[in-house]
């Protein structure tokens, strides 16, 4: 403390150790907060076809989007990521998730989702062939990235949609 | 910056900051916006560091009492150097300056003459 430098890294650190206090103290507080978001998903038209010579079939989903999630922001909150799964069970496996759509929510007024006629940006393919037929249901599930502390997944299973794939290539 | 002045110094730093940053939390929290609470620990650090960085004369108003120098004789090398230069000096002349000096290589480390 006796001389000008000594002092600037006093200072600077005791801040620094403040900050990273109450940063704790902020992602404690959250720790607490409840969402209550609105999700509706839907399907508008899916098409299914056979990947000759690759061994797997492929769907493609036309889906419909209407989702508020402001209530999840908070003041720990920096982004979330949206993302749509596709589950379904076959033979072979319990449970297939398959991510068709993602989103990046940057801000509380961007927190709400509304498209009627989404494609999927990630093709629905199968490890063989048990799509065709099958119950598939749609999930949105978000992460929530914090400023603070750590990184959660969300699967929003309250409102899904259920829908069976037609039993025939197109 | 005597010591008292390094404790206050301190303690006052400490204090600037702390105060900042929980009347941000508290802010940021009310607002629901964490980047407040960043905002009002920057401006509490700027504050301290203008108020605790410099060394203001406030810092210094408790100085250290030294004990009194103790009235002892100057060391004895400066001695004989000062008896050159005042043999030097005491030439007078153009050439003196060199004749000072050729005394003074004929001397080497002997004391002071006279």
């Amino acid at each position: 403390m006796h001389t000008f430098w000594q002092r600037v890294n006093a200072i600077f650190f005791y801040a620094l150790s403040v900050l990273g206090f109450l940063a704790l103290l902020c992602a404690g507080t959250t720790y607490f907060h409840t969402a209550h978001p609105d999700v509706q998903l839907g399907l508008d038209r899916a098409s299914l076809r056979k990947i000759m010579g690759a061994g797997h079939e492929q769907a493609t989903l036309r889906l419909s989007i209407d989702a508020d999630l402001s209530t999840v922001f908070n003041w720990n909150v920096k982004q979330l990521f949206v993302f749509i799964t596709a589950e379904y069970v076959t033979k072979q496996n319990k449970l297939n998730q398959v991510v068709v759509w993602d989103h990046i929510v940057t801000g509380k007024e961007y927190a709400r989702i509304h498209s009627s006629s989404i494609v999927n940006k990630y093709s629905l393919t199968d490890q063989g062939y048990g799509l065709r037929g099958n119950d598939i249901t749609l999930v949105l599930h978000w992460n929530t990235i914090p400023i603070t502390g750590l990184l959660t997944t969300t699967g929003f299973r309250q409102s899904v949609h259920t829908f069976t794939l037609e039993d025939q290539y197109s | 910056m005597d010591f008292v002045g390094q404790l206050f110094c301190e303690r006052t730093f400490q204090f600037f900051i702390l105060l900042s940053g929980i009347i941000g939390w508290i802010m940021g929290y009310m607002r629901q916006d964490f980047k407040i609470t960043c905002y009002f620990l920057a401006c509490g650090s700027a504050l301290s560091a203008v108020v605790c960085l410099p060394d203001w004369p406030w810092w210094n108003r408790h100085p250290l009492d030294w004990l009194p120098a103790r009235n002892s004789l100057p060391p004895p090398k400066k001695r004989v150097k000062e008896g050159e230069r005042k043999h030097g000096a005491a030439d007078g002349t153009a050439g003196g300056a060199k004749a000072g000096a050729a005394g003074a290589a004929k001397k080497g480390g002997k004391p002071k003459k006279a």
